[in-house]
């Protein structure tokens, strides 16, 4: 197998895991496959390494990562420093309200259907609330390390993941068949 | 992971995104990714990229003109700087130059044998350690040099 084969067998292997994580951070399909492609590139200047490296995905998940939240402080017009406040009622505001339940019967509710609906209220979320959120459930980052990470403050973090979670709590439970274990918010 | 905030329903929650399968790259990644390399390489001049990259014309004329090269030196050194040669006289100025490289070539073999004569004089595990000591910093060097050129082909490659 020549070094171009041996690339593309090595990016296939991995190519999951690297668009996965973009695109949770990212939230946006188009922007998580150029960080993927930008990762892979990045990988191909230092493939002769990688490819005996046992630690591979771990160095092409922290890149994919890292890109993942440059590009969302640096390029994103709708994005703003994690240290910014947001305006007063806008954290509250719930924009998975606005996403239409799925008209699904309970028989073709299906795992497939339920992970998407969970997918899409991931994606949803404002990126304030969704990154420290996937940091911390899916990056398995403690909260010292993601208020390090985005630089902020531990309480902000907490705040952020607090709110994400109720909101995609909220999304959860409107689902037809909601996950087990998802009781309906009960208001204050 | 301690978590403050209502720690049943969050480790529900937990439970249920950790439960998500991987996100399916799209298909036209991986040819996204491999066109993207080829333009990146196609950008470079081909006597930027590795001799074994130039194009086949370009490889043979360089070992052609490598191996002239050396051919045409080694005549030259014959032909020109070889006292014995009839095209030298003793006074002529490639005379001179043989002179200057015998001596050099004096000095070499002195300092050798002088040099010998010390690793003689040391006890032999000390020459063990010399000679170790030698081959260390010859590593060390080559390594860092090594180092220092990957980085620099690396930048090279990113812009």
């Amino acid at each position: 197998m020549d070094e171009p084969q041996q690339f593309e067998a090595f990016m296939r292997a991995y190519q999951d895991m690297v668009f996965g994580t973009a695109m949770r951070l990212l939230g946006d399909f188009a922007e998580a496959q150029d960080i993927a492609q930008e990762v892979f590139l990045k990988a191909h200047v230092h493939f002769a390494s990688l490819s005996q490296s046992p630690t591979a995905g771990g160095w092409l998940k922290t890149v994919s990562r890292n890109l993942s939240l440059n590009h969302l402080t640096r390029h994103r017009a709708r994005w703003r420093p994690f240290s910014d406040l947001a305006r007063p009622g806008e954290e509250d505001s719930d924009p998975l309200a606005k996403l239409p339940a799925p008209d699904l019967s309970a028989e073709h509710w299906d795992s497939e259907a339920r992970h998407g609906w969970v997918e899409s209220g991931l994606a949803l979320l404002p990126a304030v609330q969704r990154v420290p959120l996937v940091l911390y459930h899916f990056e398995e980052l403690s909260y010292e390390a993601i208020a390090e990470q985005l630089n902020i403050s531990l309480s902000k973090v907490k705040t952020d993941i607090h709110r994400g979670r109720q909101a995609l709590r909220r999304h959860l439970t409107r689902a037809p068949l909601r996950p087990e274990g998802m009781v309906p918010e009960t208001p204050a | 992971m301690s978590d403050p905030f209502e720690p049943n329903e969050d480790a529900t929650l937990h439970e249920v995104l950790r439960q998500l399968p991987p996100l399916k790259a799209p298909d036209s990644l991986a040819p996204r990714v491999m066109q993207a390399i080829a333009m990146r390489q196609a950008r470079l001049a081909w006597w930027r990229q590795p001799a074994q990259d130039w194009p086949l014309p370009a490889r043979a004329a360089l070992i052609v003109v490598s191996l002239s090269l050396v051919i045409a030196v080694f005549r030259w050194l014959e032909s020109n700087l070889n006292p014995l040669s009839p095209l030298n006289s003793a006074s002529s100025p490639t005379h001179d130059l043989w002179s200057a490289f015998d001596t050099v070539r004096n000095l070499a073999r002195v300092m050798t044998e002088a040099c010998l004569s010390l690793l003689r004089a040391l006890p032999t595990a000390m020459g063990w350690m010399f000679g170790a000591s030698i081959i260390a910093a010859y590593t060390a060097c080559m390594s860092v040099g090594g180092w220092v050129y990957r980085q620099w082909a690396a930048q090279g490659q990113e812009q």
